[in-house]
């Protein structure tokens, strides 16, 4: 009896070590065959997906308590991007890019609004990390997961100030897809999050997929109807921040006519790789006695703040804590410009 | 003649209470029993020592409850009341933020661009006639 018990306990034991072996070799040529990338190559994948697949899905939006469902159709064909972004439930709007043309379409007011972008202009994506951009985030694998039946790399950037937000991101580990993402504030607080329910990567998608679903009879149309100016005037050169938060830089600076606008607004752009703020700056009209007061603002978890300075208005808007949009937008000063209203 | 039901039960009975045990099962029994009494007054020692001080009331190491959970909570037991969700900190987007939001968006990465205005397609709609162009904004009809 107890040879028998030892004999079945040398079996189990030669088995678990089988399994063990097993297991270790099936994760090897795992490895073997699935490329090992470092967590800033997993964004980099993640955002080239993101700009040149076709893709078409349905997600969920969650942000202060409500959640909403919104589906997004991708598609680059001919080296033009067309993009739409509607509303399932909800207001009903609607978002549509086609290569230079951005249309808002906002059922809830009745207005659509249309504008004309560069043509050369294209969409950024996630810069390759450098080691400025990592004294500021750190980026981490957080591990592997299964999402929706998917594999996924958790990807976790997170802020080292308060200047900016951090991501989680779940990262699909056959197309580089992000099917969840979280938006985090410096404490690793939960502030927005999106979680796709369904996404379909397709070779083709028609025209028609491009087209607003809503009546836009009895709209009225806002549109920059005058050309975009790619190049700076006097007065945007004349506009720049005296300080900055940490890490952050101007990249941008361009004039453009707003839709409903007849004069071109100066807008700056600075980010720190990650995150970014676009000040846009306009002559303030002439006072009707009362002070203009400083404004805050917020959509989603984006922030937004405007200010009176030398007559012009500035305007900060960004994915970043009130703060940084507060910061940048009070340190906005014009040097010397005659338009600059000195 | 087979015994009757009852009587096989008082047999076994019996044999249950009557048991034939070795004298030096009976002394290990005690020693076992010792044992046991022993144990069971270090516990109580021990749990003496864990208990709070008088005058202190027991509650006082537990949690508060939830806010979210009514006070009639604790008497129905059933019933709790559903956490009010926090108001809305989306400020409605003028037309004019609308704008600065849409070219913003060019010029945002592609998570924080879809996270940007996925917020603005599902902020609270504007109330009729809330929303008008200010300032130097003018209307262009099509």
């Amino acid at each position: 009896m107890s040879s028998a018990l030892r004999s079945s306990g040398r079996l189990a034991g030669l088995a678990l070590a089988w399994a063990v072996v097993g297991a270790a070799a099936a994760e090897e040529v795992v490895q073997k065959i699935a490329p090992e990338f470092t967590p800033a190559q997993w964004l980099e994948r993640m955002d080239h997906a993101l700009t040149t697949r076709n893709y078409d899905g349905t997600f969920s939006h969650w942000q202060g308590g409500r959640m909403e469902l919104l589906r997004i159709i991708h598609r680059v064909q001919d080296g033009t991007v067309s993009e739409r972004l509607a509303s399932l439930d909800g207001s009903g709007r609607e978002f549509i890019r086609t290569g230079s043309s951005l249309a808002c379409y906002l059922p809830d007011r009745r207005t659509v609004l249309v504008e004309q972008r560069p043509a050369e202009e294209s969409l950024v994506g996630f810069p390759t990390v450098n080691d400025q951009t990592a004294s500021f985030y750190d980026i981490r694998e957080a591990g592997h997961t299964r999402l929706n039946r998917r594999d996924t790399h958790v990807i976790t950037v997170s802020p080292r100030d308060e200047y900016r937000y951090g991501y989680r991101l779940w990262i699909d580990a056959s197309t580089a897809m992000p099917l969840k993402s979280q938006l985090a504030d410096a404490h690793g607080q939960v502030i927005e999050q999106i979680v796709f329910a369904s996404l379909t990567l397709s070779s083709h998608i028609p025209d028609s997929a491009f087209r607003p679903e809503i009546s836009t009879e009895g709209f009225q149309w806002l549109r920059n109807d005058a050309a975009p100016h790619p190049q700076p005037g006097v007065a945007a050169l004349a506009w720049s921040a005296m300080s900055l938060p940490p890490g952050f830089r101007m990249t941008v600076r361009s004039a453009q006519v707003l839709p409903g606008s007849a004069s071109p607004v100066d807008h700056l752009v600075f980010t720190d790789g990650f995150a970014s703020v676009s000040v846009f700056v306009e002559r303030q009209p002439a006072p009707s006695g009362e002070q203009p007061v400083p404004e805050s603002a917020a959509v989603g978890s984006s922030s937004a703040f405007s200010t009176v300075v030398d007559g012009h208005k500035i305007t900060a808007v960004g994915e970043v804590p009130p703060a940084t949009v507060r910061f940048i937008a009070s340190q906005l000063k014009a040097q010397g410009a005659p338009s600059a209203g000195r | 003649m087979p015994p009757s039901p009852g009587e096989s039960t008082r047999c076994c009975w019996q044999s249950l209470r009557s048991p034939h045990i070795p004298r030096h099962a009976t002394g290990a029994r005690r020693v076992g029993a010792a044992v046991a009494a022993s144990v069971a007054a270090v516990s109580i020692l021990w749990l003496r020592g864990q208990a709070p001080p008088a005058g202190v009331p027991l509650g006082a190491h537990l949690t508060p409850a939830p806010l979210s959970v009514a006070p009639a909570a604790a008497t129905q037991g059933e019933s709790y009341v559903v956490p009010v969700p926090k108001p809305p900190t989306v400020v409605v987007p003028s037309t004019e933020l609308a704008n600065y939001v849409v070219a913003h968006s060019m010029f945002s990465t592609p998570v924080a661009r879809r996270n940007l205005l996925s917020a603005f397609m599902t902020s609270e709609p504007a109330a009729a006639g809330a929303e008008e162009p200010q300032g130097d904004v003018k209307r262009i009809a099509q």
